[in-house]
């Protein structure tokens, strides 16, 4: 991988010491052992992890959504609309409300695309595009409308009171006194990764789930509820993709704005899928991903590399990655 | 089958589990806000800043393209300027989508860059949220509002340039329309607009102005073209346009309609676009360097302090640049009025669409 990340800044015109080089101190940190790069890492992985469970959750069920960004989007935006509703509240009680509204809301959005399906037979990947617009929509209406701050100058809601964000996980003694960015989300969303393998193969649900996705017609002759799961494995993804777009939300942003999401929920799908749909490996997958978008950001701001070969340099990357992965497979003879 | 214990089982365990959990999570949930003078010399509001020891760093952060001719492509021009005259050590970063802005400002601030310029209105919010956890870098913002405590807005009267083009728009115009096309609507942009249609009305009282047509993004060159179809075919033959790429989409369209019996033309802003075709009559410049540089100078020196005093015609910053090849001569009495306006406008004697107070002399 590394070797065909040096061939690609060679054929960009980088000096691949320096390109790898930028690409390892914005996701890891320098010499001086700076902590800033991993926690913008840990940044990235949180909502990519989030949203990558809910596809592995969708999928394994076999439901092909691609509805983890509009599920996103549509949870930050209740979040944030509870939010500020309710700013008088204590804070905890606040973020409580924002991390239930926005896993509910994104179980809404998912249950929409799961009923058509099952109900009215429309195919869940164009459905779920198709909120995914709406979702986009919709936000875009609510914070040039009733959700705008208060000047209506800018595409944007108030700020969420500070009370009610989600803590900071490394002291500023650990980076030079500069704060990080790193907030408690990672947590929820590692522990969500343990929910949801718990779920899939140690529960009787899950074994139905997974038994739905992989064969529907056994599934059906076991006398199994084939549309009472579809509807569950997307109600459980929607959450899990709303639960992303709160704590975006709770632990970054402090407020809605127009391109809230610079596509998490597309990423998600990649990262589900080499995490081998396991949420294990979801997890290791979305830190790789987290590491090359930090990584990537680095070099982009920091070399002469433009912006828009950053995202060459990152498909390189993951295709390196898938290659690897069938190289071995084929040498162990497997799959 | 699995047995019906164990499923039991762990959903007892998951219950409990993530109960857990959300207490855990959320206790001591809340962030405390670092206090308001950190060591190493805070720079507080009123206060001047000690001079800058050391290496001179400046990092700009654009929303779009820098090669987009226009405005972008000039606050590239006016960092390599600061990296010339003052040996400033520079980087620049486009930050895509709204997303990344705060992403893209920390990390140069987190490397202790003295100053991020961040190209737009559009990072005033993200900047004065993250300021105080960075006292020693100064963010400047063109177009924004509010004075920080190490945040400056760099307000830009446009609109002294939007008043002369709206003259020179009323004056070509045959078929007694006029129109304009914007990206995203704020406070700042619809300014620019009022003062094209001040302008247009001063010359010629009984020109109708189309209502400004927004795209909602300043890049999108297929959105600008067709918005300025659709005014052309209603009948308006000058177009003004506020936009960064969106540009080339408007002289696009312009160029298409523009027939010899018919001329339709556009007016160029935020940078010299007359190059681009024969059909735009002037352009409405902004010439960043003029107040990129110096504020740079002064942050070098240690004498910058927050302000929000308006660059306009006066300072050079903004110009209005009539396009030597215009398909279209102009008349004399028209290029007469505007000069005299440009010069009212110097002297400060005219304010378009109500040039704040300060301006005044």
């Amino acid at each position: 991988m590394i070797a065909l990340l040096a061939v690609t800044f060679l054929l960009l015109g980088v000096s691949p010491r320096v390109g790898l080089s930028a690409l390892w101190v914005g996701a890891f940190g320098d010499a001086d052992g700076h902590l800033y790069p991993l926690s913008e890492t840990l940044v990235k992985t949180t909502p990519l992890l989030l949203t990558g469970l809910g596809v592995v959750v969708a999928w394994r069920g076999g439901m092909f959504s691609v509805g983890a960004e509009g599920q996103l989007i549509v949870g930050a935006t209740a979040g944030a609309a509870v939010g500020l509703w309710g700013s008088h509240l204590p804070g905890f009680l606040i973020t409580l409300l924002v991390l239930s509204a926005g896993a509910g809301a994104g179980a809404a959005w998912g249950y929409l695309a799961g009923w058509l399906r099952v109900r009215r037979n429309v195919q869940e990947v164009i459905s779920t595009i198709m909120l995914n617009y709406i979702a986009l929509s919709l936000l875009g209406a609510l914070v040039e409308g009733p959700l705008q701050e208060k000047t209506h100058r800018v595409s944007q809601s108030n700020p969420l009171p500070n009370s009610a964000l989600l803590p900071h996980l490394f002291p500023r003694t650990w980076t030079n006194e500069i704060q990080t960015r790193l907030h408690s989300g990672i947590l929820i969303a590692v522990f969500a990764a343990f929910v949801v393998m718990i779920y899939l193969f140690y529960t009787a649900g899950g074994f139905k789930l997974r038994v739905v996705g992989q064969n529907p017609e056994a599934a059906r002759a076991a006398r199994y509820e084939v549309d009472a799961l579809r509807l569950r494995a997307m109600l459980f993804s929607g959450a899990l993709c709303g639960l992303a777009g709160a704590t975006e939300l709770l632990g970054i942003t402090g407020r809605l704005y127009k391109d809230f999401s610079p596509g998490w929920g597309y990423t998600a799908i990649p990262v589900a899928l080499l995490g081998g749909l396991h949420p294990l490996g979801t997890l290791l997958s979305a830190l790789f991903f987290g590491a090359l978008t930090a990584g990537t950001g680095h070099l982009s701001r920091f070399s002469n590399v433009s912006s828009v070969l950053v995202n060459v340099i990152q498909a390189v990357a993951v295709l390196a990655f898938v290659g690897i992965r069938a190289f071995r497979n084929r040498q162990s003879g497997g799959e | 089958m699995i047995p019906p214990l164990r499923p039991m089982l762990s959903r007892r365990l998951m219950i409990s589990a993530l109960s857990t959990f959300a207490v855990l999570s959320l206790f001591g949930c809340g962030r405390t806000e670092p206090e308001a003078t950190p060591p190493g010399g805070a720079t507080t509001p009123g206060k001047k800043a000690e001079a800058v020891s050391g290496a001179f760093k400046v990092a700009l952060v654009t929303p779009g393209s820098v090669s987009d001719g226009g405005w972008n492509a000039s606050a590239l021009a006016a960092l390599n300027q600061i990296k010339g005259e003052l040996g400033a050590e520079t980087q620049n970063v486009e930050a895509k989508d709204a997303s990344t802005q705060e992403e893209n400002l920390r990390s140069y601030a987190s490397k202790g860059y003295n100053i991020v310029f961040a190209h737009g209105g559009e990072f005033e919010a993200v900047a004065l949220k993250i300021e105080k956890d960075f006292p020693k870098t100064l963010f400047v913002i063109p177009s924004g509002r509010t004075i920080g405590t190490n945040t400056t807005p760099v307000v830009l009267n446009l609109k002294e340039g939007a008043y002369l083009a709206g003259m020179l728009a009323a004056g070509m115009s045959k078929t007694g329309k006029i129109a304009s096309v914007g990206a995203t609507k704020s406070a700042v942009v619809e300014e620019v607009f009022k003062a094209y249609e001040e302008g247009a009305k001063a010359y010629k009282p009984t020109i109708e102005v189309i209502p400004t047509a927004y795209t909602n993004d300043w890049e999108d060159v297929g959105k600008a073209q067709q918005q300025t179809m659709a005014l052309l075919s209603n009948g308006a033959d000058v177009i003004l346009q506020d936009l960064d790429q969106g540009a080339k989409g408007v002289f696009q369209a312009v160029d298409e309609t523009s027939k010899p019996d018919k001329p339709v033309f556009a007016i160029g802003t935020n940078s010299d676009q007359n190059a681009l075709s024969k059909n735009i009559l002037a352009s409405a410049t902004i010439d960043i360097t003029k107040a990129y540089v110096p504020i740079a100078k002064q942050v070098k020196e240690g004498t910058f302090k927050p302000n929000d005093t308006p660059y306009g015609m006066k300072s050079g910053v903004i110009g209005f640049v009539f396009n030597p090849a215009a398909s279209a001569p102009l008349s004399a009495d028209l290029k007469a009025k505007i000069d005299e306006a440009t010069k009212k406008i110097i002297d400060g004697t005219l304010f378009p669409a109500n040039s704040p107070a300060k301006a005044k002399p």
